[in-house]
């Protein structure tokens, strides 16, 4: 009895000893290296990476240089193909800093926080890819696949050391593919001083937040009897309503959320501007440290409901959609 | 004041009509001016005797050949006076500009579209950190600026 209770100890106490070397050899689960790769990386950085987008036959490549240092201070430089410095973003976690090199322009604006990414285990199957050499870091492969059809699929290339996504990589769900940002040199070990991370001196612009609207009672009043829906098909959920001003009028924008795809839906007293009804669009490229959130180009889709003019815009297919307007003509 | 000008108020002077400050200074050209006063007194004594006379009456003859032209012109048929109305050139005219009106009106009282750039706009604001997006955003639209989105 004595003896295997030691036995239970000594196990105990080996596996203490042993764990962390058995994690950095990158054996976390997908799961834990997913939720490693969407917070802030451990470790400072810099480096120059790539982003480039396919939208149809045509792709847009983008530089920039990266520096980030713990636990939320972040800078990127996005380079001019002749390799100047056009625009500075700046972020601390909390506020936001975008300084227009050419224009002289800086814009202040708060920083997003609660992103819903835990909304992501629930929509998205996390599987592991094996690992791989990136610029001689051995990385962990995992893969996001969409457990609805229509959504993207992302890869990450994933330093579990750090969680530092060291590659980026998302199809759109016919294959084809739709972003790839990569690191093309990167230090691990930089000394980067504060100073780096402070907005230039300059007149500062403060991007004005949208009116929030918590409720039907708080919307313009040719919308009260549209329906407000916290949740639509394929996992989004509602994460905010604002009100866009549209002169003397206002829009509505529900923004919806499945843990890595954003989906906009605008309700306007005025019709929009778009032939045909639906087509591919180019979205954006939207990054901060764990750039996990990369989109490129996306759908849209309008038609008209009740008197209001509804708009659907996101990185899905048009199929899907087109079964989410469908569902929003026909809730029950 | 110089004689010249001094000669155009006179008249003025005679009716009681001029202001202080122009009179005062007509009246201290009169004091040393004596060519202005013998002509203010000329144009006083033509009143005088003009304001003696007794009135004078139209002569009637003229005044029934008068009322008569008068009567002829606004009696004219109807006719004549929409013959103007109906020449080319001022019925396009017209036409043209009832057009115009309407135009102008379905312009400004229809629901004018907005551009599908805005709501990509707005839909890249909802999740842009990076900033790169208004940039891909302003390449795709001639549409798009940076200015609806900020105020200073």
């Amino acid at each position: 009895m004595r003896k295997n209770r030691k036995h239970s100890l000594f196990l105990r106490a080996l596996g203490i000893v042993l764990l962390p070397r058995i994690l950095q050899a990158g054996d976390l689960s997908p799961k834990d290296l997913f939720l490693a790769a969407v917070k802030a990386p451990t470790a400072p950085y810099q480096g120059t990476r790539t982003i480039i987008t396919w939208f149809g036959e045509e792709s847009h490549a983008v530089e920039a240089r990266v520096y980030f240092k713990p636990p939320s201070l972040w800078r990127q430089e996005v380079l001019s193909p002749k390799g100047e410095i056009e625009r500075v973003v700046i972020q601390n976690g909390e506020t936001e800093w975008v300084w227009e090199t050419e224009s002289q322009i800086l814009i202040k604006r708060a920083g997003k926080k609660n992103r819903p990414f835990y909304t992501a285990l629930e929509n998205y199957n996390l599987v592991s890819r094996g690992k791989e050499d990136v610029m001689g870091e051995e990385t962990a492969i995992i893969e996001l696949v969409p457990k609805s059809s229509g959504s993207p699929t992302r890869a990450l290339w994933v330093d579990p050391r750090n969680g530092i996504i060291l590659k980026i990589k998302q199809t759109n769900s016919d294959g084809s593919l739709a972003t790839e940002a990569h690191f093309t040199d990167i230090d691990m070990e930089p000394d980067l001083p504060d100073d780096l991370f402070e907005p230039p001196d300059a007149p500062v612009l403060n991007e004005e937040p949208r009116k929030v609207a918590a409720n039907t009672q708080e919307l313009p009043e040719v919308f009260r009897e549209i329906p407000w829906m916290t949740t639509l098909v394929n996992g989004f959920q509602l994460t905010a309503a604002t009100l866009v001003p549209l002169g003397d009028e206002e829009a509505v924008h529900f923004q919806y959320n499945d843990g890595l795809s954003v989906l906009s839906l605008f309700v306007s007293p005025r019709p929009i501007q778009m032939n045909p009804p639906s087509h591919q669009v180019v979205l954006t490229q939207y990054e901060d440290p764990g750039f996990i959130l990369s989109t490129s180009a996306g759908n849209v889709i309008e038609w008209k409901q009740g008197g209001a003019y509804f708009l659907l815009i996101g990185e899905l297919s048009q199929a899907a959609l087109q079964t989410i307007m469908e569902f929003i003509r026909n809730p029950s | 004041m110089n004689c010249n000008e001094a000669k155009d108020y006179l008249p003025d002077l005679l009716c009681q009509e001029m202001e202080e400050d122009r009179e005062r200074a007509l009246r201290q050209h009169l004091a040393h001016c004596a060519s202005c006063a013998e002509e203010l007194e000329g144009l006083q004594a033509v009143r005088m005797a003009l304001q003696k006379e007794p009135p004078v009456r139209m002569p009637q003859e003229i005044r029934r050949a008068i009322l008569l032209k008068a009567e002829e012109h606004f009696a004219s048929p109807i006719e004549s006076r929409w013959r103007i109305v109906l020449k080319p050139a001022f019925a396009f005219s017209l036409i043209g500009l009832l057009a115009a009106g309407i135009l102008y009106f379905m312009h400004f009282t229809k629901e004018k579209p907005v551009p599908l750039e805005f709501f990509l706009a707005e839909h890249t604001r909802a999740l842009s950190k990076g900033a790169l997006a208004r940039r891909t955003i302003a390449a795709a639209s001639p549409y798009y600026s940076l200015q609806p989105l900020i105020t200073q």
